[in-house]
């Protein structure tokens, strides 16, 4: 499965602010780097503990408890989505209010391991649905938060979404520098 | 399309404090949330512009200038990617100043200050009233890009991280079609205590 390649979408396969994260999505080896990513959020989120999982870099902004609950949430979403534009379904289907969202999960009360646990489930199911796609359905497409969307610029848009929020967590919140601070005593 | 709310100058040093959240609440039957603590709203209700700052300034116990822009110009911004990918890091950040006006006249970029190998604030591009600015840890200066702004353009703006803005980005493109359900908005004593004055609403009395 890790073996996955799938072809970019080109410009016209989701809304213009979506090409951002489609962008950092180097390759087309898609099943290798959704392995990489979630290895990669565990080893910097998994060194920290509950109390570093609470720090934010400034008053108001989220938590990183709160930012890999975000990613939990939203690639839930983008993978239903998925799911349903590669069955042929051209059911329009909603956008999701993610200011909303993140106070309404109350991420921080929970433990940061269980966050953890909460994203690898749902990364191992992408995985999977991504791995039972069929190679013709990948070019299908929907409409997604009132916008034209392909099945291909979904997963992309899944990898580059997270991409983009973990190049926030190790900027801004520092959190590459605590995991290494962690590992090297 | 939402309107996005930008607060000048809040929430910096000791003066003009309150909790935009609260805030938002209040304004919660015109569609607002809140993003940060810099005074950063997102409205969905179809109010206009002038109205929707009344209903702002009126709520506010100090005087504060607002900058209001469609959200569509934001998404735009944000598709343009108008930031090289590299240029974020400890020490280098990417900001937007949005101006309250479009600048009268246009200046030669990248302008940095100060000039030459030494620059703590370059200014790298301008769209509409979206000004485009890279911020360098030097020493132990820290100059504000919005200052820098300021000066350079005669007019007052409110400048954001870009991945701020990013935020604001991600949640206009994913807003819900269907109209937001109204909730009631917060007592007069979460109101009080967040420094907001209390203005009889209609639904106060």
């Amino acid at each position: 499965m890790t073996a996955l390649s799938v072809p970019r979408p080109t410009a016209d396969e989701a809304a213009p602010f979506y090409h951002g994260y489609i962008g950092k999505v180097p390759g087309e080896n898609i099943g290798e780097q959704l392995v990489d990513q979630l290895a990669e959020v565990e080893r910097l989120l998994g060194a920290l503990d509950d109390r570093a999982g609470l720090a934010r870099y400034a008053p108001g902004k989220w938590s990183v408890k709160e930012v890999l609950g975000h990613l939990t949430d939203a690639e839930r979403i983008f993978s239903y989505r998925l799911l349903r534009i590669v069955r042929g379904d051209a059911t329009p289907l909603p956008g999701f209010d993610e200011n909303a969202y993140v106070p309404a999960g109350r991420f921080d009360a929970r433990p940061l391991t269980a966050l953890l646990a909460d994203f690898r489930a749902v990364r191992i199911s992408t995985t999977a649905l991504v791995g039972g796609i069929p190679s013709t359905a990948w070019s299908e497409r929907g409409t997604a938060s009132g916008n034209p969307v392909s099945a291909r610029a979904l997963i992309y848009i899944i990898l580059g979404h997270a991409a983009h929020h973990l190049g926030v967590l190790r900027e801004r919140y520092g959190v590459g520098a605590v995991a290494a601070t962690a590992t090297s005593v | 399309m939402p309107l996005v709310v930008f607060m000048r100058g809040v929430n910096v040093g000791t003066a003009k404090r309150f909790q935009p959240s609260l805030l938002a609440t209040e304004l919660e039957h015109l569609g607002v949330s809140n993003l940060g603590a810099a005074g950063t709203f997102i409205v969905r209700g179809k109010l206009g512009e002038s109205a929707l700052r009344a209903e702002f300034l009126r709520r506010l116990p100090f005087a504060c200038e607002l900058m209001v822009c469609p959200g569509r110009d934001l998404l735009k911004l944000a598709a343009d990617e108008p930031f090289p990918e590299s240029a974020e890091g400890p020490d280098l950040r990417r900001f937007v100043s949005v101006l309250a006006r479009r600048p009268r006249k246009p200046l030669a970029l990248p302008w940095s200050y100060p000039a030459g190998d030494q620059w703590q604030v370059k200014l790298v591009g301008v769209s509409g009233r979206f000004v485009l600015s890279l911020w360098r840890r030097f020493g132990r200066s820290s100059l504000e890009p919005n200052m820098v702004v300021e000066k350079q353009f005669g007019v007052s703006s409110t400048t954001r991280n870009w991945n701020t803005i990013l935020r604001v980005c991600e949640v206009l493109q994913e807003l819900p079609q269907a109209a937001r359900k109204v909730k009631t908005g917060s007592s007069a004593g979460q109101r009080k205590r967040a420094g907001i004055p209390v203005v009889p609403t209609p639904r106060d009395t």
